[in-house]
C-alpha cells in the first residue's frame, strides 16, 4: 500500500479528518507561537511562561492575561501556546528515537536470529519486567539527582543528540538549564519505551524473512546488510504508522503525569501536565478558579484525543484483520 | 505441560537478575551517603552533618569490587567490627527511607494494602464490564452500539488519569459534597486504631466486615468510590480493545461458520464457541493490565490524597529519595514478573497450542 492510498482511505474516515484537522490547528497553534504569543523580550527561555506581578492566588482572565494566571502568576494563555511546541517536541522527539531504537534492535533480532535474536530478546524482556511509569519516574528522579548535584556532565552526551532532533539545537551550544530537566525527563521515557515496537517490527521480519523476494536477494549474492536494509526493513515498517501515533498520545501523557507530580520540568515551563498540576492546591474552591484547569485540560485531551484516532484510523486501513 | 512451566519458571531468575542488576547500577550512581543507606538499612542520623565519607566507605565497604558490591546489596554483608550482618535485599533489607523515616520494606507493608485494597476495588468490576463491552461491540460490529462504545474508549484513553480525577472532585465533592478525599474519615480513623478493631489484613474494607462495623465499611467505601471510579476509566478502554479485537478475529473463523450453518442459535454460538476462544488472547495481557493499574494508581493516589504506596512513591520521587523509589519499584517489578509467570502458566492451560512451541 503506497502512502497515496493510506492517505486516500484516510479523508474517507470521518474520525481522521477531525484528528487530521486538530492536529493541523495545534501545528499552526505551535508553528506560530512566538506570533500568537510572543514572549517577553527579556527572557531567557521562551519555553518559560510569562510571569506577572507578584501575587500568590490565581487571577481571573483580564485584559492583560487573557485566559488569567495560575498561581505565582504565569500567563495560561501563553502557557497553552508555548504548551503545544512542548506537546510536539515531546511526542515527535520521542516517537523518533523509541522507533529507531525499536526498528534497529527488531530487525536486527528477527533477521540474525540464533543467539543474537536470543539475547536482545532476554534484554527486551528484563526492560519490560518494570512497570513503565514506575521505572520512568525512578529514572527521571536519578537523572534530576545528578542534574542537582551539578553532576550533569554525566549526561550532557545523551542531552546534546536529543536536543539536535528535538530543538534543533547546535551541539556546540550549551543547553539553558531549564531545558535539560526537560531533556532528561525525555531519555527516561525513550529508554523504556522501544520494547513493544522492537517485538513487532521483529515479529514482521522473521515473517517477510522466508519470503520469496528475500530468498531471491539471497540467491543473487546479496549481503545481509543489503537484505536486511533493502528488502526487509522498508516492508516491516508499516506498523509502525499504526504504533507511532498511538505512542505519541501515550508519550505526552505520560510526560504530563511526570510534570503533574512535579519532576518532569521545572517550575514555569510552558508544559500543559504542568499547569495542571499548578492547578492542584486550588482545586477545592474549583468554583472562582474554573480557567486554571479548563484551558490547559481541554488543549491536553484535544491533543491526545487526535492523535489516538489517527492511529486507530490508521489501524483500520491497514490491518486486514479489522476489516 | 510440566516441560512448558518448567521453561517459563527458568526465565524468572534471569529476569530477576537483570532487574536487580539495573536497579543496582542506578543505586552505585549515586554518592557514599545515599549509598550507605540504599545497601543497607543503616539510619544514618545528622544527615547534614556528614561531610567526610571516608568513614562510611570503610564502614560499608563502599570501595570493593562493583561484583563484590552487588553480592553484599543481595545477601547482605558481614560488618567488621561487630560481625552482625547487614543489609540484604533477599532478606527484606530494601534500605532506608528518608521520606517514611523507617525501613522501606516497612513503608511496603504500611502503605501496600491500602493500594492493593483501591486496586482490587478497581480491577474486578472493571476486568468483568469491559470484557462485556467488548464482546458486546464486536457482536454489533460497525453498529452505533459499536461505534459508540469504541468512541469512549479512544476518549477514556486520551483523558490524563489527573483531570479525570480532578473532573470527579470538582462534581462530587465540590459541588455535591458527596463524597471526600483521603482513605478514612476523622472518626472513623480513631476506630480503626483503636484496639478494639482488629486489623487482620489492613485493608479497611475487609477488615471492617470481619469486625462487624458496617459503618466503617460504609465510610471506607465512600472514599474509595471515587479514585476507583478514575482507575478503572483509566483502564478500562486497553481491556475493551482487546477484547473487541480478538472476538472479532475469533467471530471470523470457520468453525463459527459450521456453528452457524447448522442452526445453533446465535446466543449459543457466541457464548459457547466464540467467546470462550477470544478470552484466551484476553488472558495474555493480564501482565500489562496490572502494569496499568500500577502505572495509574500513582497518579490517582496523589489526586485523591489516598495515603497508599503510589502516593508515597510520588512523594519520594519529588524529595529525590531515590532509596525509597529504588525499593518501591523493585518490589512492583518483582510483584509484574510473578504476574506474568502467573499468566504465562494459565494461557498454557486454557489454549494447548502454546505448550509445543
Amino acid at each position: 500500500m503506497t502512502f497515496g492510498l493510506i492517505l486516500k482511505n484516510l479523508i474517507k474516515k470521518p474520525t481522521a479528518i477531525f484528528s487530521l484537522t486538530l492536529l493541523l490547528i495545534f501545528g499552526a497553534v505551535a508553528v506560530f507561537a512566538p506570533v500568537i504569543a510572543p514572549p517577553s523580550e527579556t527572557a531567557m527561555d521562551e519555553q518559560m511562561m510569562l510571569q506577572g506581578s507578584f501575587n500568590r492566588s490565581p487571577q481571573p482572565p483580564s485584559e492583560e492575561h487573557v485566559w488569567g494566571t495560575t498561581v505565582e502568576q504565569y500567563d495560561i494563555f501563553y502557557g497553552v501556546v508555548w504548551g503545544t511546541r512542548t506537546a510536539f517536541q515531546i511526542g515527535i522527539g520521542i516517537a523518533f528515537f523509541t522507533s529507531l531504537i525499536g526498528l534497529i534492535i527488531g530487525s536486527v533480532s528477527g533477521y540474525f536470529g540464533g543467539w543474537i535474536d536470543e539475547l536482545l530478546m532476554r534484554v527486551t524482556e528484563i526492560f519490560q519486567a518494570f512497570p513503565f511509569f514506575l521505572i520512568v519516574i525512578i529514572l527521571t528522579s536519578v537523572l534530576q539527582y545528578f542534574y542537582e548535584r551539578g553532576e550533569e556532565g554525566i549526561m550532557l552526551a545523551s542531552t546534546k543528540i536529543l536536543a539536535f532532533v528535538t530543538f534543533g539545537q547546535d551541539f556546540f551550544e550549551t543547553i539553558p538549564p531549564s531545558r535539560l530537566v526537560f531533556l532528561v525527563s525525555m531519555i527516561a521515557i525513550i529508554m523504556f519505551g522501544w520494547m513493544e515496537i522492537a517485538r513487532v517490527i521483529r515479529g514482521n521480519i522473521l515473517v517477510i524473512k522466508s519470503s520469496e523476494y528475500a530468498l531471491a536477494a539471497r540467491t543473487i549474492g546479496a549481503k545481509n546488510s543489503r537484505i536486511l536494509f533493502r528488502h526487509l526493513v522498508p516492508n516491516a515498517l508499516f506498523p509502525l504508522f499504526v504504533l507511532a501515533p498511538m505512542n505519541i498520545g501515550t508519550y505526552v501523557l505520560t510526560f504530563a503525569a511526570l510534570s503533574f507530580l512535579g519532576i518532569g520540568v521545572p517550575e514555569g515551563y510552558a508544559e500543559w501536565g504542568h499547569m495542571l498540576s499548578l492547578a492542584h492546591d486550588w482545586l477545592l474552591s474549583f468554583t472562582d478558579y474554573p480557567y486554571l484547569i479548563i484551558y490547559p485540560g481541554a488543549a491536553i485531551i484535544l491533543f491526545v484525543l487526535s492523535w489516538n484516532l489517527l492511529g486507530d484510523a490508521m489501524r483500520d486501513i491497514l490491518d486486514p484483520r479489522t476489516k | 505441560m510440566l516441560n512448558y512451566i518448567l521453561r517459563r519458571l527458568m526465565i524468572v531468575p534471569l529476569l530477576l537478575l537483570g532487574v536487580t542488576l539495573l536497579i543496582f547500577s542506578i543505586i552505585s550512581l549515586m554518592n557514599p551517603l545515599d549509598r550507605a543507606q540504599a545497601l543497607f538499612p543503616a539510619k544514618l542520623e545528622n544527615r547534614m552533618r556528614v561531610r567526610d565519607y571516608s568513614g562510611l566507605v570503610e564502614k560499608y565497604g563502599l570501595d570493593d569490587p562493583v561484583y563484590l558490591q552487588y553480592w553484599h546489596w543481595m545477601v547482605g554483608r558481614e560488618d567488621p567490627e561487630t560481625g552482625e550482618i547487614q543489609g540484604g535485599v533477599l532478606y527484606g533489607n530494601l534500605g532506608w527511607s528518608q521520606v517514611g523515616r523507617t525501613g522501606v520494606l516497612e513503608v511496603i507493608g504500611k502503605r501496600g494494602p491500602a493500594t492493593l485494597e483501591l486496586i482490587l476495588w478497581s480491577a474486578i468490576p472493571m476486568t468483568v464490564l469491559s470484557v462485556w463491552m467488548g464482546v458486546k461491540a464486536a457482536v454489533n460490529h460497525n453498529k452505533p452500539v459499536d461505534h459508540f462504545l469504541r468512541i469512549s474508549a479512544i476518549t477514556g484513553w486520551s483523558i490524563p488519569n489527573f483531570v479525570f480525577g480532578f473532573l470527579m472532585i470538582m462534581l462530587f465533592t465540590v459541588e455535591l459534597g458527596w463524597f471526600s478525599p483521603g482513605r478514612i474519615g476523622l472518626d472513623f480513623k480513631t476506630v480503626v486504631q483503636s484496639d478494639e478493631f482488629v486489623n487482620y489484613t489492613q485493608m479497611y474494607t475487609v477488615d471492617a466486615l470481619l469486625n462487624g462495623r458496617f459503618d466503617v465499611f460504609v465510610d471506607v467505601l465512600k472514599h474509595l468510590i471515587l479514585p476507583l471510579v478514575t482507575l478503572a476509566v483509566a483502564n478500562w478502554a486497553f481491556l475493551f480493545r482487546v477484547t473487541r479485537f480478538s472476538m472479532l478475529e475469533v467471530l471470523n473463523q470457520d468453525y463459527i461458520m459450521v456453528a452457524r450453518s447448522k442452526g445453533l442459535p446465535e446466543e449459543q454460538v457466541i457464548r459457547g464457541h466464540a467467546f470462550p476462544n477470544a478470552l484466551n488472547s484476553v488472558i495474555t495481557v493480564g501482565g500489562l493490565t496490572v502494569v496499568g493499574f500500577f502505572n495509574n494508581a500513582v497518579i490517582t493516589e496523589v489526586v485523591f490524597n489516598y495515603p497508599g504506596l503510589g502516593a508515597f512513591l510520588a512523594e519520594s520521587a519529588t524529595s529525590l529519595d531515590l532509596v525509597s523509589v529504588a525499593g518501591v519499584t523493585l518490589v512492583s517489578s518483582f510483584i509484574l514478573i510473578m504476574t506474568n509467570l502467573f499468566v504465562d502458566v494459565l494461557y498454557g492451560i486454557v489454549d494447548p497450542r502454546v505448550r509445543l512451541d
